[in-house]
């Protein structure tokens, strides 16, 4: 008989907690946009909040995992150390915003009723430098499915859109692990400092304007 | 430079190439890995010393990881590396 891999166990897994991921996704959604309705209809007109989720696909929790072992290698002789409820994010939440002192306010609102949740901020670099807010933990709906949720700057996370797309969904095995060759972060990390200084500057100009219209 | 790519320059300089699939660098003529977690979390002149060392007289691979590999993954690692 054909031996199970980890991965077709992982498989398996993923059909069984397949539902609850979905029910964590809902309730954590409807908990933020509620959490942040008021802070929504009172936008001015350059500001955005998007509120994005995802559960996470099959392949992808299992590759996740997988990412975690060194040399990307399950041990298939200890099939039973692997499990997809380990993972932070099996059900997460990224929040756009943008501009910058919108961020701040949006992270305290999310933070206050999530202030039990592990904090796991996304810092990139060397020396490590701060990109967004991250946090995990359980929604009330399930005690096994963790749930994330990041706050994040609008131009970055939208970057983060693309880079995922570019280096940890294709299908040209190649590219798969690009994204954390030491070179190509260091690249990366110029992209993000220049949006980091994009967003200062139209920050800048925004308050100039609004200053000139007040006159 | 950050130390981590000057650190991947060397092992590129000495003869090692990046599997982007399972995030190690290789080389065959000496018969050695080291995972990218091992050559994040060892300085700049561990990584110069274990480039600099003779390689083990035995033929088969030397893995330099954080967590030590089983013998199971040593030897699917070791195929797909030959």
């Amino acid at each position: 008989m054909t031996e199970r891999t980890v991965a077709d166990r992982l498989r398996e897994e993923y059909s069984l907690l397949s539902p609850e991921v979905k029910r964590v996704l809902l309730q954590l959604q409807t908990d933020v946009a509620h959490l942040l309705l008021d802070s929504t209809l009172g936008l001015n007109h350059h500001e955005r909040i998007h509120i994005e989720a995802r559960a996470k696909e099959c392949d992808s929790a299992i590759e996740a995992l997988r990412r975690r072992e060194e040399a990307r290698q399950f041990d298939e002789d200890t099939p039973e150390k692997y499990t997809l409820t380990k993972l932070p994010d099996l059900a997460a939440l990224r929040v756009l915003v943008f501009p910058k002192p919108r961020l701040e306010e949006i992270h305290t609102i999310v933070r206050s009723k999530y202030a039990n949740w592990t904090p796991d901020p996304v810092k990139t670099g060397t020396p490590r430098k701060w990109r967004a807010w991250k946090y995990y933990g359980y929604c009330s709906t399930s005690p096994r499915i963790q749930a994330e949720i990041q706050v994040v700057p609008m131009l970055t996370g939208l970057f983060w859109q693309v880079e995922h797309d570019a280096f940890y969904k294709p299908r040209d095995a190649v590219l798969r692990g690009a994204v954390n060759k030491p070179i190509v972060q260091e690249r990366a990390e110029a992209v993000y400092d220049a949006f980091e200084a994009l967003e200062a500057i139209l920050e800048q100009e925004l308050a100039r304007n609004a200053e000139q219209e007040g006159q | 430079m950050n130390e981590l790519t000057e650190k991947e320059a060397l092992l590129e300089g000495s003869g090692y190439r990046y599997h982007f699939d399972r995030m190690i660098y290789f080389n065959r003529a000496t018969r050695r890995a080291l995972s990218l977690e091992f050559v994040a979390d060892h300085s700049f002149n561990e990584i110069q010393d274990l480039v600099d060392k003779q390689p083990p007289a035995a033929n088969g691979w030397t893995f330099y990881f954080n967590e030590p590999p089983s013998d199971r993954i040593k030897r699917e690692l070791a195929e797909v590396l030959d």
